[in-house]
């Protein structure tokens, strides 16, 4: 009896903490935006939602997590084998704490028309910032993300791995068969939800396609950011539905990450 | 051990060169195009163009900001973290479900959803922008 009063009592004090905090003051904000939507909504506010854009979106961020996460995991892999307490992470750490904006402008002077590179290997007429392919934006999220995901797998690492990874080394497995077949499986919990918050982050951030993508295709989050700002009606309505898609976008390939990760277990 | 040593210092290195290439551009007054280092490294620019003013105040109100971002989520969060990880049954998993969402949320959606609530339906003390005025320089006179 007291334990069921006991667990009523923590129920009642979760719903009570959950509702007064920032995350209650989201899902209030997540109602408004819904309420906002579907109350003022009219078929001419989707004249302003673009497939292509929503595409260019999906596709650079996916393109980007993945070669992120891949680059990430594939070195953390090899300074994985040695003692981590004798290694000193120096300008990595440094990485994570630059705001993306900060970031953005330095790869912006580096890899654009007349920044670093082009000096360097007198690369005229490359472009790679602004660029309808988005390679500046994929350049900007590989090189922010993969300190994250190196230091991120490098404090997850379980020592049993380890040991696991001797023996296939013993038995004359190569690098890439053991990243594949022991090293990956083995942290695949981690991998996935790391994934997920990269790509989530991605699709939603707005000031680094801002700054380094294109007029056209556009980030949806920048369009949704430049519609917000309009005095039109409809164009505010857009707004509110594209940062909707891009949260039901995230839901969903997150959901589908889950699914195929509990099949392939 | 070596190998490792070096593969981590190439690593380092790299994002120093980044680093490094954006000191030029703050210290230089400009860099003609084929040119890789500045003529001259000079500051004047830097310290004669800047509205100090402006940079401190806005550098302290995102200082109060983040302290109080920091200082709120704590208090919340910790007892709930707590709450969940040492009571486990359907309900606190959901909860942890729930708890995810935001996570995927875009940063626009709740900064949306807020303006919408404070500004357009007159509830926050500012007339626009910041919806906690912690800085006086924002509260209307």
């Amino acid at each position: 009896m007291e334990k069921t009063n006991n667990s009523k009592l923590i129920i009642a004090l979760l719903i009570l903490l959950i509702c007064v905090s920032p995350f209650g003051l989201f899902l209030y904000a997540f109602s408004k935006v819904v309420a906002q939507s579907i109350s003022t909504f009219s078929l001419s506010s989707f004249d302003y939602i673009s497939v292509s854009d929503l595409s260019f979106s999906i596709i650079i961020s996916l393109i980007s997590t993945a070669l992120a996460v891949l680059i990430g995991s594939l070195i953390s892999f090899h300074l994985i084998n040695s003692d981590k307490q004798k290694f000193k992470y120096g300008i990595l750490n440094i990485v994570l704490v630059v705001p993306h904006l900060g970031f953005a402008y330095i790869i912006y002077l580096f890899f654009s028309d007349s920044g670093f590179l082009a000096r360097l290997f007198n690369l005229g007429g490359i472009t790679l910032i602004n660029d309808q392919l988005g390679i500046g934006i994929i350049l900007n999220y590989i090189l922010k993300e993969v300190p994250f995901v190196i230091l991120y797998l490098m404090a997850t690492h379980k020592k049993e791995i380890s040991g696991y990874i001797f023996a296939a080394k013993d038995l004359g497995a190569g690098f890439l068969e053991i990243f594949q077949k022991i090293y990956i499986p083995l942290n695949s919990v981690q991998v996935m939800s790391i994934f997920i918050v990269i790509f989530a982050f991605v699709l939603g951030n707005y000031e680094v396609p801002f700054l380094l993508g294109a007029n056209s295709p556009q980030f949806l989050s920048v369009s949704a950011l430049s519609d917000f700002q309009s005095i039109d009606l409809d164009q505010n309505i857009a707004s509110y539905l594209k940062v909707i898609i891009i949260f039901m976008v995230s839901i969903l390939i997150s959901f589908a990450l889950r699914l195929y990760m509990r099949r392939a277990k | 051990m070596k190998q490792k040593w070096l593969s981590l210092n190439l690593l380092n290195s790299f994002y120093l060169i980044l680093f490094f290439h954006l000191g030029f551009w703050l210290l230089a007054p400009r860099i003609p195009f084929p040119q890789i280092i500045p003529d001259e490294i000079n500051i004047s620019g830097l310290v004669e163009l800047q509205n100090f003013e402006l940079v401190l105040s806005g550098l302290l109100n995102s200082l109060i900001v983040a302290a109080l971002v920091i200082a709120i989520n704590l208090i919340f969060a910790l007892p709930i973290a707590l709450l969940l990880t040492k009571y486990q049954n359907d309900f606190t998993r959901v909860c942890s479900g729930l708890l995810y969402i935001p996570v995927l949320a875009p940063v626009l959606l709740p900064a949306f959803g807020l303006y919408e609530f404070f500004i357009r339906s007159g509830k926050s003390p500012a007339p626009s922008g910041p919806l906690f005025p912690a800085w006086p320089a924002h509260r209307p006179k």
